[in-house]
């Protein structure tokens, strides 16, 4: 009997196991941290594809805002592009302009050729005449 | 109000959805997974530096099966407690291959302020004894009594017959009330 009560019972057995059950250890924050990076690490492809994407609709948003900063400073889409022509314009006037110089004094030359051409031919004699009444 | 909608999700719709790039439902499956890794590997081990690196052991390992899942065929749980106690009893036998098989009594953090508690001495009496089961005992009273699993969750945990499962869990816990009873007054039994 005295063997009987130092021997633990089945009822006894479970209440260890009830407790066990209600006082459960707690995994620490450091090892759910861990394991969540784990997760987002091994996260299947479509997940960083979208991921990505994601990252490129932001690169494009903040694109588009300094496109629109530069378009306000400029007087808008007009502005762009009478900017745009005058600068081709200055372009071309450097880059042609070396190639026209000939041309330019060409056209001085036929000027100076146009001063000596008379043109009221006899005036002297005219004058001359005006002279003599 | 996605979080709660993933919250009422079963473990394997949540794989599911992890396994087609949802992060989101693997941070729902490690609060309500992990916990149960890292208890079972707690209570097979003793050690909970040890039980830490089994669970987080376990968790990667469903991360890695979550884009080829089949589903229906086993429940989520089921399959991290059958890699969680494997991975345990893995680690069992180095310690034995190194000489480390003999397990003293479960180190006392703060025994001070933890000593005088009589249900912390119990546990920690439980565990001692839970020590001294062979492993596959240790498991099946672990699962069945701790766990609260079924029976035939505990057979295709462990790989074998419900029969066996029974025959694992009664010699456990006729070892374990023998290991106990000579401490039955020692931990507030004796009036029982």
């Amino acid at each position: 009997m005295a063997m009987a009560e130092r021997d633990m019972n089945d009822t006894a057995l479970e209440e260890l196991f009830t407790q066990a059950r209600t006082a459960a250890p707690e995994p620490s924050p450091d090892l759910m941290a861990r394991v969540m990076e784990d997760a987002a690490r091994l996260a299947p492809r479509t997940a960083m594809a979208e991921a990505r994407a994601g990252y490129g609709v932001v690169q494009q948003s903040r694109l588009s805002r300094v496109i629109g900063w530069i378009k306000d400073a400029l007087g808008g889409w007009q502005g762009i592009g009478g900017l745009a022509t005058a600068t081709l314009a200055g372009f071309w006037i450097g880059y042609a302009g070396l190639a026209g110089t000939a041309t330019l004094s060409g056209v001085q030359t036929s000027t100076e050729t146009a001063d000596m051409v008379e043109l009221m031919p006899g005036s002297e004699f005219l004058a001359l005449a005006w002279d003599v009444e | 109000m996605a979080f709660d909608a993933r919250d009422d999700l079963s473990d394997e719709d949540l794989l599911t959805l992890y396994g087609q790039g949802d992060v989101a439902a693997a941070r729902v499956l490690t609060l309500r997974l992990t916990p149960l890794a890292y208890r079972v590997a707690l209570r097979m081990l003793n050690d909970a530096a040890e039980a830490e690196d089994v669970a987080q052991e376990a968790m990667l390992r469903l991360w890695r099966q979550a884009p080829d899942w089949q589903r229906g065929t086993a429940q989520v749980s089921t399959w991290l407690y059958r890699v969680a106690t494997n991975l345990a009893t893995d680690r069992l036998r180095r310690r034995r291959s190194v000489g480390l098989d003999e397990i003293p009594e479960p180190a006392d953090d703060d025994p001070g302020a933890v000593g005088r508690m009589i249900e912390h001495d119990r546990q920690q009496a439980l565990q001692h004894a839970l020590m001294q089961l062979p492993e596959r005992q240790r498991t099946a009273v672990v699962l069945r009594h701790i766990e609260g699993l079924a029976n035939p969750e505990i057979a295709e945990v462990m790989g074998v017959g419900v029969e066996a499962v029974e025959s694992l869990i009664a010699r456990g816990k006729r070892a374990l009330k023998s290991a106990l009873s000579g401490r039955r007054e020692e931990l507030g039994y004796g009036d029982g």
